[in-house]
């Protein structure tokens, strides 16, 4: 069991692939509370956010072989899945007219869950950090149509007649936090 | 955005939040611009890690279990082979060679069934009694062979040109023992005077004086009542 705790997780999704369920269950512990909270922060309430969940993680149950480390990780891997069936699941509902509206995480970093002693683990830490950080310095007036484009698959059209504003201050907007982030990731790698 | 390359658009386009016909045209451009290739990758390194800043919402307890048994439902609606396949593509080796030992196995305990069985056969027939019937003036060049084992109730009788009957009759055969003769059995011929009859006896059949074969209304007789056409 505790060489399954300490297994990469490139190591966990090729015993998935061979039906391992502990090694599948490990990675669900890992990456529970991210690929939850994107759900949730998507789409605004616990059973559409735990279907989308499950979801992702059948998927990655089921596609576990076809899984190549050399393109994502494990971690993006996922959190692109969950992002889409988010966004697929919006997209049915169509729940624009509630007008959710997600937002960025400004909790300090201690209430990041799951601490380790791992190298890798201490690393995606450090990533998250700069990532929360790169986006905590943006504008507040950009954050908001940013988070409507990541997590709710908004097109600019969309968010402008949600906000109220004109179509061409939205691209602006999200264009200005979308360069600002790279040049801040970028200098950080 | 440049008259050549759209990179205003790139940043949305990453996100998947321009409108269609803006995203159309970055698609058309993209699929012959490696520039805009690239500079797009650039923006698609941090789309892939904006999830990282969700806002922190632990799962209840219970999705774990409702996982756990989704998974396992779906692994009901595979076919084995297909799981098999999927979980231990390593095993295929192992597994063929497993059934290639298995053929090999049964190849070799069929070869030693089949002499075994020979064996017994050619054991039976050595012991085997041969009793001959000839054709009388009458049904020449008719005859039999009655084959039996020495003590066993049960023998065969095969006939050869014996002519066919006329329909309401058949040939019979009588076991006799001192005088008294008992049925062996009915049987017709084939259009080239063939026939082959199991034999059953309520003695052994090698504790017979004489056998014999008239010919009788269909279903047979209690006795002889028509003409003998074999004897022996």
């Amino acid at each position: 069991m505790d060489s399954y705790q300490k297994a990469t997780d490139d190591h966990l999704v090729r015993l998935t692939a061979q039906g391992d369920q502990e090694a599948f269950g490990v990675l669900y512990e890992r990456y529970k509370v991210l690929v939850y909270s994107i759900a949730f922060n998507a789409l605004g309430d616990r059973s559409s956010a735990e279907n989308v969940a499950l979801d992702a993680f059948t998927q990655l149950w089921q596609n576990a072989a076809g899984f190549n480390p050399g393109k994502a990780s494990v971690k993006t891997w996922l959190m692109a899945i969950v992002r889409y069936r988010s966004i697929d699941t919006i997209r049915k509902q169509r729940k624009e007219s509630i007008r959710f509206i997600p937002s960025w995480d400004a909790d300090a970093l201690d209430s990041l869950p799951d601490p380790s002693d791992m190298e890798d683990e201490v690393q995606a830490r450090d990533i998250r950090r700069q990532v929360k950080e790169a986006v905590a310095g943006l504008p507040d007036d950009q954050k908001q149509p940013l988070a409507m484009a990541y997590f709710r698959g908004y097109s600019h059209s969309q968010i402008a007649k949600i906000l109220g504003l004109p179509i061409g201050t939205v691209k602006t907007r999200i264009r200005a936090a979308m360069r600002q982030l790279r040049e801040t990731l970028s200098e950080l790698e | 955005m440049t008259e050549l390359h759209p990179t205003d658009l790139l940043p949305a386009f990453s996100l998947g939040c321009l409108d269609e016909d803006e995203q159309k045209m970055v698609q058309r451009h993209l699929a012959d611009c490696d520039v805009c290739s690239a500079e797009l990758n650039r923006y698609q390194e941090v789309v892939d890690q904006l999830g990282l800043t969700a806002p922190y919402e632990p799962p209840r307890l219970e999705l774990k279990n409702r996982l756990m048994n989704r998974i396992m439902e779906n692994e009901g609606r595979i076919p084995w082979y297909e799981r098999f396949s999927m979980k231990k593509p390593g095993l295929w080796p192992a597994a063929a060679m497993i059934c290639l030992l298995l053929f090999l196995f049964a190849g070799l305990i069929n070869v030693k069934m089949m002499g075994r069985i020979r064996e017994l056969e050619n054991r039976d027939y050595a012991n085997a009694l041969y009793i001959s019937l000839r054709g009388t003036p009458a049904s020449s060049p008719a005859g039999a062979v009655l084959i039996m084992q020495p003590e066993a109730r049960y023998g065969l009788l095969l006939v050869h040109d014996l002519p066919e009957l006329e329909s309401g009759y058949q040939y019979q055969l009588w076991l006799i023992k001192e005088g008294v003769r008992t049925s062996g059995g009915v049987f017709s011929v084939s259009a080239r005077g063939e026939s082959r009859l199991k034999v059953v006896s309520p003695q052994p059949l090698s504790g017979y004086d004489a056998f014999g074969v008239t010919v009788e209304p269909f279903g047979g007789s209690d006795g002889p009542t028509g003409q003998k056409v074999l004897g022996g």
